[in-house]
């Protein structure tokens, strides 16, 4: 038995040692493992770098969800009581930056996560921080998304360590990263200096082998704040603080020269400079292409390393970067190069395209080019769909989601009434929208831009502008651009759907959240207390309801030339679903009587719940119960009632459970 | 020394907890592994893939073409991302359709993509993981069936420990659904002993002593 295991086995077992109260020992949440110091764990990158903030002694942690940096402090607050460190869920991404910078300013170790987009909510304190300093380690974690898999744009946000001068550290694997997170600490506290953590899709979601450490026994969570001049940023302080910074920044200089994430390895003529993520897929290519190189692996990425570059470039012949997005490396590179009067061919961006992550296919590509062999993975692929055709499955609404009846009868509604219309839609589950058969979100651009683009619409289109913003978006951005559009009157129906959760990212909780220990905040108060006239509460699984609310709505607009605001309250079906199970209750699911469906299609053209679809050979429905979680949102929508609640289930009982 | 497996799926079909249980029991039986997972929108309902690498790799991400072991949860899915297998790979599809969630979608017959995915990879397997799980009471528990199917292959082939991926896929759920998940498992493994003849588990312990996939 077991005769290969050890050809698996790189150096040495994998030996965890996770306490024996569990009572298996590899499966464990990341709470488990506070008590161990030692062995290898099997974690998320995300966790990795929780695991790494706590190894590396913060006392304060902040974030605003958002794919793929959620994890991060999702971990952090299932340890924050056992630790006694502070971690909180902010309203964005600029306050949460808020939080860990006071932290860090008053000699409280921090860290604040968000991903990529989010640091453009909070590039103005992070602008602002580089000129002040900190006076214990603070780290920026920004979780960019190459390839965009859940992100608006995939904009590289080295650029934004270069733009603030705030050095920027990249892992290439969940392993290293946990150590970087570490160092990253370090590196801010010995310097005084802010620094941002950059992780992508590919280190934040990938799960591997991590080594843990020991956690600091007390860590300090309460500081001092000694009212020094440099963080009040009138012009003659920022003037002084700016000589100030840069002599920070001749020291990182330096100091990155050090970094022991930063390396040189193997024999070759040809270099290949592989920051982050890169070399991890650099190191299986050249296996790959069989091909002897030299590789300089970077983890500080910006600045990086000057003098270990020049060492490098000493003794080859020419030079490929091989770097995911945009070349900030290279750039680097070339003036360093171009500084000291070298010339050595040096390949980058003019071989690795821009857009999108990397992989290892694209990577043997451009070394076979660079190497002139021929590539091994071409020949080979396997003969992938052909002879049939797959269609495409975009993501949609769960099972019970509430969002499905409010769009299928808003666009009953708008078609019904021939309304020209603008839907300005926002960041969130409600996107989904975007797709056949609602067609409810014509725009979607940035958090909270929903509201604030139809300010904009309302005033030069004569169309009826919905926008339409989820609880947690609304708290986020959306509150300042509502009361732009009361005070400016700009006529527009803004729908709120409030599940009462962040649900696309993963349950964090919303001010809206009612939770032990949190003040929720109803919405209809804020939206009374900025000054809306018209506002109306719905259940959006009593589509009748939301049909009336819509109709006055639009007729309020237009009369009053002012915004009115329905929000759509119901809790997002993934929860209710897990209070359930809590409760070892399971739905039953609906069905359809076959003889009274009539076959017109509304359910599953229009409704378009994944559990229903059209029965094959004929135009009759039929419900798949491995699908169906039996809320019952699909009975009220049928001309004909065809579709029935599970025998035996009371709709007034169920109304109790699902809700 | 890397072995690939390709886990594929709609969204909501336990894809995510099938990878992390088989990074679990490889961890406790001594191999390294990375697991890549696909998260936010595409949970949705939407189509995933989940790339699972035993042994040396550092790359998250399995080649195109260079897939060893493919697990299914959806006929449409198995073939959207059969590109991603070696011809001589293995498949476990679970024998279930689902159209995807667009008004008026065209859906190849079900035969017709058996039929590819046959022609495509030396060694498929179609299972009625979906309708085993619906009978035995978790509707979601197809991923438990293909799961155990692969339990049985990789402990015969000696990549890892016996009894340790069953032991924890019956402690996934609370009360009655762990013991459901548990019974599912072992119903797949068993398939697995009748269907996978040694010779095909052999082949997978040669890719092993492979240098790339």
């Amino acid at each position: 038995m077991l005769d290969l295991l050890k050809l698996l086995k790189k150096d040495e077992v994998y030996k965890a040692i996770v306490p024996s109260f569990l009572g298996y020992r590899y499966m464990y949440r990341f709470k488990d493992l506070i008590r161990i110091e030692k062995g290898k764990a099997f974690l998320l990158g995300n966790e990795a770098i929780a695991r790494g903030a706590i190894e590396g002694g913060i006392g304060v942690a902040s974030a605003y969800p958002g794919t793929p940096s959620s994890e991060i402090v999702e971990a952090l607050t299932t340890i924050s009581k056992d630790l006694g460190i502070y971690v909180e869920w902010s309203i964005n991404e600029k306050v949460a930056f808020e939080v860990a910078f006071a932290a860090a300013i008053t000699g409280v170790r921090s860290l604040v996560a968000m991903k990529h987009v989010g640091l453009n909510v909070a590039a103005d304190p992070l602008m602002s921080s580089a000129y002040t300093g900190v006076n214990e380690g603070f780290v920026i974690v920004s979780a960019d998304d190459p390839s965009m898999w859940s992100s608006q744009n995939e904009q590289d946000n080295r650029f934004y360590g270069m733009h603030a001068y705030i050095p920027v550290f990249e892992p290439y694997g969940p392993g290293e990263a946990k150590e970087l997170v570490k160092y990253s600490l370090e590196f801010s506290s010995k310097i005084k200096h802010p620094v941002i953590f950059r992780s992508t899709t590919r280190i934040s979601h990938t799960r591997g082998v991590v080594d843990l450490g020991p956690i600091p026994k007390s860590v300090k969570v309460k500081g001092e704040f000694g009212k020094e001049l440099r963080f009040a940023l009138v012009p003659a302080v920022s003037r002084k603080n700016k000589l100030a910074l840069l002599e920070r920044w001749r020291k990182i200089s330096e100091e990155v020269e050090h970094c022991p994430f930063n390396f040189l390895e193997g024999d070759g003529k040809h270099l290949i400079i592989a920051p982050g993520v890169a070399y991890s897929h650099v190191r299986e290519a050249i296996q790959f292409l069989g091909v002897k190189a030299r590789i300089l692996k970077l983890s500080s990425v910006y600045p990086i390393p000057e003098a270990m570059l020049l060492k490098a470039v000493s003794d080859v012949d020419d030079v490929v970067i091989i770097e995911e997005l945009d070349p900030v490396t290279e750039l680097q590179v070339r003036s360093i190069l171009h500084k000291k009067n070298i010339t050595i061919r040096v390949a980058g961006k003019d071989l690795v395209e821009y857009p999108y992550e990397l992989s290892i296919e694209r990577v043997v590509e451009v070394l076979s080019k660079f190497y002139n062999v021929p590539n091994p993975l071409l020949q080979t692929k396997a003969g992938g769909t052909k002879g049939i055709e797959v269609p495409a499955r975009p993501p949609t609404f769960c099972p019970g989601c509430p969002y499905r009846p409010l769009f299928f009868e808003i666009r009953r509604y708008i078609n019904r009434e021939k309304l020209p219309y603008i839907a300005s839609g926002d960041i969130g589950c409600y996107a989904l929208s975007l797709n056949e058969p609602y067609k409810l979100q014509d725009l979607i651009i940035e958090m909270g831009g929903s509201i604030g683009l139809a300010n904009g619409l309302s005033k030069v289109t004569d169309d009826m502008v919905f926008s339409f913003i989820g609880d947690s978006t609304f708290f986020h951005a959306g509150m300042p651009a509502l009361a732009n559009a009361i005070y400016n009157r700009s006529p527009q129906v803004v729908v709120i759907l409030d599940n009462q959760i962040v649900a696309m990212t993963g349950h964090q909780p919303s001010p809206s959240t009612v939770m032990e220990g949190k003040k929720a905040i109803a919405i209809e108060d804020v939206v009374k207390g900025l000054g809306v006239e018209f506002i109306r509460v719905v259940d959006p699984f009593e589509i009748d309801d939301v049909r009336r609310s819509i109709s006055e709505a639009v007729k309020y607009v237009r009369e009053k030339k002012m915004p009115a605001v329905i929000i759509a309250r119901r809790r997002c079906a993934l929860v209710i679903l897990r209070d359930l199970r809590r409760r070892s209750i399971m739905l039953e699911p609906c069905y359809i009587d076959q003889e009274k469906c009539i076959g017109c299609g509304t359910c599953y053209n229009w409704f378009a719940c994944p559990a229903i679809s059209k029965v094959d050979g004929s135009n009759k429905a039929v419900i798949d119960p491995s699908l169906c979680v039996g809320c019952g949102s699909c009975v009220i929508i049928c001309p004909v009632n065809a579709i029935k609640l599970p025998k035996g289930t009371e709709p007034r009982k169920l109304k109790e459970l699902w809700r | 020394m890397v072995l690939n497996i390709v886990i594929v799926g709609v969204g909501g079909q336990g894809l995510l907890s099938m990878a992390q249980l088989i990074g679990w029991a490889s961890v406790e039986s001594g191999t390294n592994v990375l697991v890549a997972e696909t998260h936010g929108l595409s949970q949705r309902g939407g189509s995933v893939i989940v790339h699972v690498r035993l042994g040396d790799a550092s790359s998250p991400l399995i080649p195109v073409g260079r897939g060893n072991i493919m697990l299914a949860l959806e006929l449409l899915e198995a073939a959207r991302y059969v590109n991603y297998m070696r011809n001589d790979g293995v498949a476990v599809v679970n024998k279930k359709l689902i159209k995807p969630n667009i008004p008026g979608v065209r859906v190849e017959r079900e035969e017709n993509v058996i039929n590819t995915l046959k022609g495509t990879v030396k060694n498929t397997y179609f299972i009625d993981a979906s309708t085993k799980a619906l009978e035995e009471g978790n509707p979601v528990g197809a991923n438990m069936v293909i799961l155990g199917f692969l339990g049985n292959m990789l402990e015969r082939a000696g990549v890892l420990q016996e009894g340790l991926l069953g032991k924890y896929a019956g402690r996934i759920g609370r009360g009655s659904l762990a013991e459901i998940n548990s019974k599912l498992y072992e119903w797949g493994y068993s398939l697995a002993s009748q269907q996978v003849s040694n010779e095909l588990i052999n082949s997978i312990k040669s890719w092993l002593l492979k240098e790339v996939p």
